[in-house]
């Protein structure tokens, strides 16, 4: 009997402790996210590697009025659809997200080569805020380029 | 005096403010033909009696205006027994009806509302801004107009590049019921090194030498949404030529500046030794709501 009670005791003091460490932690609740930005995007060509830097502001889920960084590389040997990858970070007043572009992404040109199309996918690496801290996932991302000016506008979607 | 210089100046800045603000504004896509489906959608190509497609015609020929059309209600394809009438204007011309039979002279399974525009010798030379109409009888229209690509429009020239004599064995049907409403062309792209040069770039054709530029242009709606097909809600476009890997359609601007559109395309290089004959160009649309649709485009490869 002695024994039985011991076991039931240290059960319950298992229990007790899982429970505790479950309450710790915060677990991310899947949200729909959207954000979209607009600024400005440079762009140095050396040979056929295209280095991009944009930057921009906006808004976003759980991001609130925001600000984007973004830094990658582009290959121009490529027609019509210049391939580029590269990682970003939108800043919020409520959260951030920093993202990946991933393969596959692209910037696809006009004739001349100054108006652009924008599409690919963007890894989320990090999430912080209310509703961003832990997110995961992968995000579809659109927009558009404009050479000459540099202006940019960007879009965010998905499940993360 | 200086209170009106004061305000003017504050105007020329607001001005120049402005037009820097203006400057700095991303593209807005412009979505061909529009951003949503009407009632009736349209797709309509310009042929010959044989079934080759081209944009460019001399007078005293013949023009075949060859089209389908969906109810974007029912998603149903117009039938013969469907249309209160389908007929195609002609600046000065009289109208050319539209009738249905896949068998006629230019016609193909997938286009098969036909009808001969016999061009006047006396035709001025230019661009033809033709348009498709359509009714069906349950009180719905539609209507066609060509990419504003100059040179993919129908041109009428004495100076126009001779045609081939036969154009691809038919084309599949569009489905009864798409779940996408799409229309494929396809132009000579700028000649590869090397590669024959056309007396005209970018006119439309479905026959292509080895070492020419196809470059396939195409666009469409989602049925279920009614919204254009962009970037914003396709997951994967592709065309596809047998023997080799999937080309991925990119969505972006073409035309003129000033009348620049927005529509998918891109090309493919027929290599030296691509096989000769009729091939099949595969056409592949999935949307991120899960719709799906495919066109299969017959184009002729020759020596």
């Amino acid at each position: 009997m002695k024994k039985i009670s011991s076991t039931v005791v240290a059960l319950v003091a298992a229990t007790v402790v899982t429970g505790a460490a479950l309450a710790g932690t915060t677990a991310h609740k899947p949200i729909a996210f959207a954000a979209s930005f607009s600024g400005n995007a440079t762009t140095q060509s050396s040979d056929n590697v295209v280095t991009i830097n944009a930057n921009g502001t906006g808004a976003g889920t759980g991001l609130g009025a925001a600000k984007i960084a973004g830094l990658g590389t582009g290959d121009s040997s490529k027609q019509p659809c210049v391939p580029f990858t590269g990682t970003g970070k939108m800043t919020g007043t409520s959260g951030t997200l920093s993202f990946k572009v991933t393969p596959g992404s692209s910037g696809c040109g006009d004739e001349q080569g100054q108006t652009f199309s924008v599409s690919g996918h963007a890894v989320v690496l990090k999430g912080t805020g209310k509703k961003l801290a832990g997110a995961k996932g992968t995000l579809k991302m659109t927009g558009t380029y404009d050479r000459s000016s540099g202006a940019f506008s960007v879009k965010f979607t998905g499940k993360i | 005096m200086r209170k009106l210089l004061t305000v003017g100046a504050a105007l020329g800045l607001f001005a120049a403010f402005a037009a820097a603000a203006v400057a700095d504004t991303a593209p807005a896509p412009t979505p061909f033909p529009a951003s949503s489906v009407g009632p009736v959608f349209i797709a309509a190509q310009t042929a010959t009696t044989t079934g080759v497609m081209s944009s460019w015609f001399a007078p005293g020929t013949s023009v075949v205006f060859r089209a389908y059309a969906v109810d974007t209600k029912t998603d149903k394809v117009l039938g013969a027994k469907d249309v209160k009438y389908f007929y195609v204007t002609v600046p000065g011309q009289p109208n050319v009806k539209l009738k249905y039979d896949p068998t006629a002279p230019g016609a193909s399974k997938r286009m098969a509302w036909t009808g001969t525009w016999n061009v006047p010798a006396a035709y001025p030379a230019g661009i033809v801004n033709f348009k498709v109409l359509a009714k069906t009888n349950s009180k719905r229209q539609g209507s066609f107009v060509q990419i504003p690509v100059a040179t993919a429009q129908l041109n009428i020239s004495p100076k126009s590049p001779p045609t081939a004599p036969n154009g691809p064995s038919s084309s599949a049907p569009v489905p009864d019921s798409p779940q996408l409403a799409l229309y494929v062309d396809s132009v000579n792209g700028t000649a590869p090194p090397g590669a024959p040069v056309r007396p005209i770039g970018c006119t439309q054709t479905n026959i292509y030498r080895r070492g020419e530029r196809m470059v396939v242009r195409t666009w469409g709606f989602d049925l279920k949404s009614g919204q254009t097909l962009s970037t914003d809600n396709v997951d994967t476009a592709t065309m596809t030529i047998p023997g080799q890997a999937p080309i991925q359609l990119a969505y972006s601007a073409h035309g003129a500046t000033g009348n620049k559109v927005w529509f998918w395309s891109n090309f493919f290089i027929f290599p030296a030794d691509f096989p000769l004959g009729d091939v099949t160009v595969h056409v592949v649309f999935h949307t991120d709501s899960g719709q799906a649709g495919a066109v299969d485009y017959p184009i002729t490869v020759t020596p």
